[in-house]
């Protein structure tokens, strides 16, 4: 026997396996089939946690993940997950849980002491109280809030278990897998539909695993088991246990996450602990169920008060006797079957009190007979003691009872669970027969079937899923197959709308999450939140986990008690997603860590990887930065060196990250003009021209090259972030603009390995490594271009310059990128060859005021740069007009300049902003700021690029550069942004 | 363990093929000798298998390219369709197995029972966050060209779903 209240038989554990488990530090055992709180009600532990707010015990009110009490920390160090439901935890040998939001320990809880200032504590009090000082909010109220009012802790530490995504595609999602959901699928499944079958629970049956009934002749657990079977056996049939769908979206798709390896200790190799699926479904049937309703009296949430149908389930499925002295306190039908079962599990039953003053006879006749005193039309008025000793109660003649009792079972009526329904829009209806809201007039694609449409008898439950089923099958055009429903019996279930008895003075609890008391309902009624909207948001009734699945509609008929209004006009709220909370882990799914985003590699990353290269995100590329020799111990170090060698020798770059795009057509020309702000029409065959484009608003959108590779093929770079960019502008401007263009395009970005040869012996390299090309002056000037053959493959020879060095970018398909670098590294071991990063690339670049991303960032126009000139006035092209916009055009804008510290040492720094000197540093008097700042090699001194207001004008001034955060002023003198080779000789030479 | 066989193919040719304006689909056919399929599936004709990407547009594959062919298939299609060599851009992935649809059916948001996604079709869609396409060659045997660049991503995600299945 696995703990005293274990059962001598029943139940769907395995008895013949016994597991070890700890709570709180103490040893425990259960048996598979368990879940943490069956287990540990079998041990008798009552006690389970302490309430959010007032710090109350707590013990399990329910055996489904509805459960707002026992909220448990699963696991221990980085797998440790707090607020996870003890109902549904399913036990592992070595499970470890503790309980939370207590101290010292559950027994003995100093916050208890939160009680005593529950007058403090009401309805909105966190609107009302801690408003001055302001300034202690932040550092006094809010963490003592927090400390005093909360829930479990996250463990601080990095995840150790992945989880994944998976997706599904069906005719017929059924969620749910109790009686409803089996008959759906099934008819489902039989007539050939493709169906998704989903729920939360480990074994499918639902109801059927937690009441003694016969189907088809079986008992319920057995049938069930039988026609799980039979689902798993179709071909056309995904049967998801231990998934729950949680969000309903656009076009019927759903949320739903599989709890893969929670059941597990650790999941296996491999196996992702969690997976979030995507299910898009042609027809949902929504066999949910009901959840049961607990009834608002003083102290209802004493440990030992437990909904009446998690009475019955712990009873008939786990084997469990939650209490040895039990009442049963009910406003319907259903109560009186717990008190069967109580009956049957051998629990002193004490009483059975109906709220009604008519109860059916063949309901409490066999309660009578077991010498079990009945009271009709009474009341509780009180449950005493923590946990559970006494309840109070009275009969319709008032008369005042007192029961010695550690069980109260309430039956307080059901709710449909439409949730999902209701998360694009279907607002739930009320339904006097059933004294619930539920569906009203739902979506097309969606229906309820069995309790979730407040449907209750069994065999009512069978035909409402069949209904349902063929619904869906006529939506589908798809013919029936159905068998002969299993059959099954009718159970009474009437049920009355009581949402509070006794006088509910003391703490009588709404919404058992969040410590919402009835008094705080009625308190935010007198303050007129009489909306359900309202009230949701004063008093956070239905905010917790839990969703307000226990307690949403009780909190609704005390507000329509106060209001005087009905049910009907009172109203619910619409449910939000998701219907369980969801780890962020699992829509994070594979993308975490190095996998959190795509990585991108050229086709020398490995080579750059070999030779030590520090690696530098762009985008989504990893670029080298620079390459690290022996002996170098600061990165400027490696950045000078590979500069030098490249402007004294010959060095390489990938460029290959620069966007490709290859346009084919006998209007490309025409296209590029409209595009850039310069003609490219005339571009001969063979030759490379620089352009700028414009988007509409007339600011730089991109710069790059444009090479014609023949009569009617052209090929064109962009910057490394703008190459999707610009291959939707080219796309909108060829399809949308002007769609009578002959012209093709298409990326090509993948397809080239691109390489910078640069610097005064790149020529004598190339010459070395391209035996068969002739590089002269003659057959390949700057600006040219060439196509050759490599080794067999087709390979491009571009003669342009981004270093201001004589210099080549050689391409290659991306498959021989590889081959080409160790190539040319093979050979270019005699001519000093120096492989060089972006870090250089950018050193290089400044040197030559070329503007690049931070200078191309969106605010800047072609005449801010120095590229106005470009600018062709003999054709209209895309941003002309709103280029010559006033502000576009006013002189005094920020242009681009060069600046040098005045003592020729200082350090300048990107982001610094630029004063007139003697200028009080604040922003009014903001002259611009420094958009790129680098050591120059080759100058010997620090340089910088800025943007600087009348800056073309301002060559010689000097200005202070103002960098509050990170160092402080320094004088500079403004200058050229061309540093190195104004006249461009080297590049070409 | 998943029946699943990855290899990543070597020595393909991949091209991209662009009709010209204007041109009627059946005109490529007639050109290559295949009955050109419109739509997003893969035409097959004798030693080339042309995957629909797009309107007018089609991913030509060889299994085995010389380093010219795409420009000898250019030259074949002159005044018919746009020919760009796209053999180095993708790495080609072949997925096959009873296990490959499963595997697949984790990352892509494509229906690929058979009844919605026969043989010979084509997915231009995404994976991981990573652009893909997918040619369906048989029911349990795909290729999936994904871009170079962001094959050892793709190759991540498809080692942890094959062993989380």
């Amino acid at each position: 026997m696995t703990g005293p209240h274990r059962l001598g038989t029943g139940g769907l554990v395995d008895r013949t396996r016994t597991l070890s488990f700890r709570f709180d530090g103490k040893a425990y055992t259960g048996h598979p089939g368990d879940t943490l709180a069956s287990a540990l009600l079998a041990n008798g532990v009552r006690v389970f946690a302490r309430s959010f707010k007032y710090h109350r015990p707590r013990g399990v009110l329910t055996a489904g993940s509805e459960e707002p009490n026992a909220l448990v920390t699963l696991r221990t160090g980085a797998r440790a997950e707090p607020n996870t439901r003890a109902t549904t935890i399913e036990l592992f040998d070595g499970l470890e849980a503790v309980s939370q939001n207590r101290w010292p320990s559950l027994a003995f809880d100093v916050m208890a002491v939160n009680q005593l200032f529950a007058p403090l504590f009401v309805a909105g009090f966190y609107y009302k109280t801690f408003m001055w000082p302001a300034k202690a909010w932040e550092k006094l109220y809010e963490p003592v809030i927090r400390r005093a009012a909360g829930l479990g802790a996250l463990s601080g530490q990095e995840d150790p278990d992945h989880y994944d995504h998976a997706h599904a595609f069906c005719d017929v999602l059924v969620v749910g897998g109790g009686p409803a959901g089996l008959i759906a699928a099934l008819d489902a499944g039989r007539s050939g539909l493709r169906v998704v079958i989903a729920d939360e629970g480990p074994l499918l049956g639902g109801r059927l695993l937690s009441e003694r009934v016969i189907v088809g002749g079986h008992q319920g657990t057995e049938w069930a088991a039988a026609a799980s079977a039979e689902l798993a056996a179709m071909a056309n049939v995904q049967v998801l246990p231990r998934t729950t769908v949680f969000g309903r979206f656009e076009a019927g798709e759903y949320g739903a996450i599989e709890q893969v390896a929670d059941h597990l200790p650790v999941p296996l190799p491999g196996q992702p602990r969690q997976r979030l699926w995507k299910v898009v479904a042609a027809h949902t049937i929504l066999a949910t169920g009901a959840t049961e309703r607990p009834i608002v009296f003083d102290g209802n949430d004493r440990p030992g008060v437990m909904l009446a149908s998690a009475v019955s389930t712990y009873c008939n499925r786990y084997g469990v006797a939650p209490g040895r002295r039990a009442v049963v306190f009910t406003s319907g039908d259903s109560g009186w079957q717990t008190a069967a079962d109580l009956i049957a599990a051998g629990v002193t039953l004490v009483a059975v009190i109906d709220t009604r003053n008519a109860v059916p006879e063949v309901l409490a006749a066999p309660v009578r007979a077991a010498g079990v005193t009945v009271i009709t039309g009474g009341q509780v008025i009180a449950a005493s003691g923590s946990p559970l000793s006494r309840v109070i109660a009275c009969d319709a003649g008032e008369n005042r009872v007192s029961l010695d009792a550690d069980l109260l079972a309430v039956a307080g009526g059901w709710n449909p669970q439409v949730a999902l329904a209701t998360h694009i829009g279907h607002k739930p209806v009320w339904r006097d027969a059933i004294a619930a809201y539920a569906l009203g007039d739902p979506p097309a694609d969606v229906m309820a079937a069995g309790a979730a449409d407040g449907i209750y008898g069994l065999a009512g439950i069978l035909a409402s899923a069949r209904a349902a089923a063929q619904v869906a099958m006529a939506a589908l055009g798809h013919d029936a197959v159905l068998a002969p429903l299993p059959r099954a019996d009718d159970v009474p279930h009437a049920v009355s709308a009581v949402w509070a008895s006794g006088p509910c003075k003391a703490k009588a609890f709404v919404d058992f999450q969040h410590d919402v008391t009835a008094d705080d309902v009625t308190l935010a009624v007198r303050e007129g939140f009489t909306s359900v909207e309202h009230l949701k948001r004063y008093t956070t009734l239905g905010m917790a986990t839990d969703q307000g699945r226990v307690s949403q509609v009780n909190g609704h008929g005390l507000l329509a008690a106060a209001t005087g209004r009905a049910l009907a006009e009172t109203g619910t709220i619409r449910a939000r997603p998701p219907v369980v909370p969801v780890a962020i882990g699992a829509f994070a799914g594979h993308h975490r860590g190095r996998a959190f985003r795509p990585i991108r590699h050229t086709a020398s990353h490995d080579w750059a990887a070999q030779r030590g290269a520090v690696f530098v995100d762009a985008g989504q590329w990893q670029r080298a930065q620079w390459y690290p020799v022996a002996g170098e111990t600061h990165w400027r170090q490696s950045v000078d060196r590979e500069v030098n060698a490249t402007r004294n020798g010959v060095g390489l770059c990938d460029v290959s990250t620069l966007g490709k795009i290859e346009l084919i057509g006998a209007d490309v020309g025409t296209l590029l003009d409209r595009l850039y702000i310069n003609g490219f029409s005339a571009l001969p065959v063979g030759r490379v021209r620089y352009g700028v484009m414009l988007r509409e608003d007339g600011l730089v959108m991109d710069d790059g090259t444009v090479t014609r590779i023949a009569p009617d093929r052209w090929f064109m770079t962009t910057t490394t972030a703008n190459a999707a960019r610009v291959m939707q502008h080219i796309d909108f401007a060829r399809q949308v603009l002007w769609p009578t263009l002959d012209v093709l395009a298409v990326s090509v970005t993948e397809q080239w390995a691109t390489y910078s040869i640069a610097g005064p012996r790149a020529r004598d390299l190339l010459t070395v490594a391209l035996p068969d090309v002739d590089l002269s002056n003659d057959a390949l000037p700057y600006m040219g271009a060439i196509t050759l053959r490599w080794r067999g493959h087709a390979a491009r020879l571009y003669r342009v310059s981004f270093s201001g060095e004589l210099s080549y970018e050689l391409s290659v398909p991306a498959h021989a990128g590889a081959a080409l670098v160790e190539h040319l590294f093979g050979v270019g071991a005699a001519f000093g060859l120096t492989a060089y990063g972006t870090e250089a690339l950018g050193v290089m670049r400044i040197e030559k005021g070329h503007p690049a991303g931070n200078e191309l960032n969106g605010w800047t126009t072609a005449t801010d740069l120095g590229l106005g000139r470009m600018a062709s006035k003999k054709k209209d092209f895309v941003g002309r007009v709103s280029a010559l916009r006033p502000a576009l055009v006013d002189p005094a804008r920020p242009r681009l300049v060069g600046l040098m510290p005045a003592d020729g040492t200082a350090t300048i720094r990107a982001g610094a902003h630029l004063l007139r000197v003697g200028a009080a540093p604040v922003a009014v008097n903001d002259q611009g700021y420094v958009t790129s700042a680098c050591y120059s090699p080759t100058l010997g001194q620090p340089i910088a690029l800025a943007l600087l207001a009348n800056g073309a004008d301002r060559h010689g001034e000097t200005v202070v550069v103002h960098d509050p955060v990170r160092g402080a002023d320094v004088l500079a003198v403004v200058c050229d942004p061309v540093f190195f080779d104004p006249a461009g000789e080297r590049l070409r030479g | 363990m998943a029946d699943v066989r990855v290899s990543e193919l070597a020595g393909y040719g991949l091209a991209s093929v662009m009709l010209r304006p204007g041109v009627d689909p059946a005109v490529l056919g007639a050109a290559l000798g295949i009955a050109v399929a419109t739509g997003p599936r893969a035409s097959m004709g004798d030693g080339i298998a042309l995957w629909g990407s797009g309107p007018g547009q089609w991913l030509a594959h060889v299994d085995m390219a010389a380093p010219d062919w795409a420009d000898a298939l250019g030259d074949r299609l002159t005044g018919v369709a746009a020919v760009v060599d796209q053999s180095g851009a993708y790495t080609l992935f072949d997925l096959a197995g009873t296990d490959a649809a499963a595997v697949l059916q984790m990352g892509l948001p494509v229906d690929l029972s058979p009844a919605a996604l026969a043989a010979d079709a084509v997915v231009v869609s995404v994976i991981a966050h990573i652009g893909v396409i997918v040619h369906r060659v048989a029911p349990d045997h795909f290729h999936l060209a994904v871009f170079r660049s962001f094959t050892e991503s793709f190759r991540e995600w498809l080692n942890a779903t094959i062993a989380a299945l």
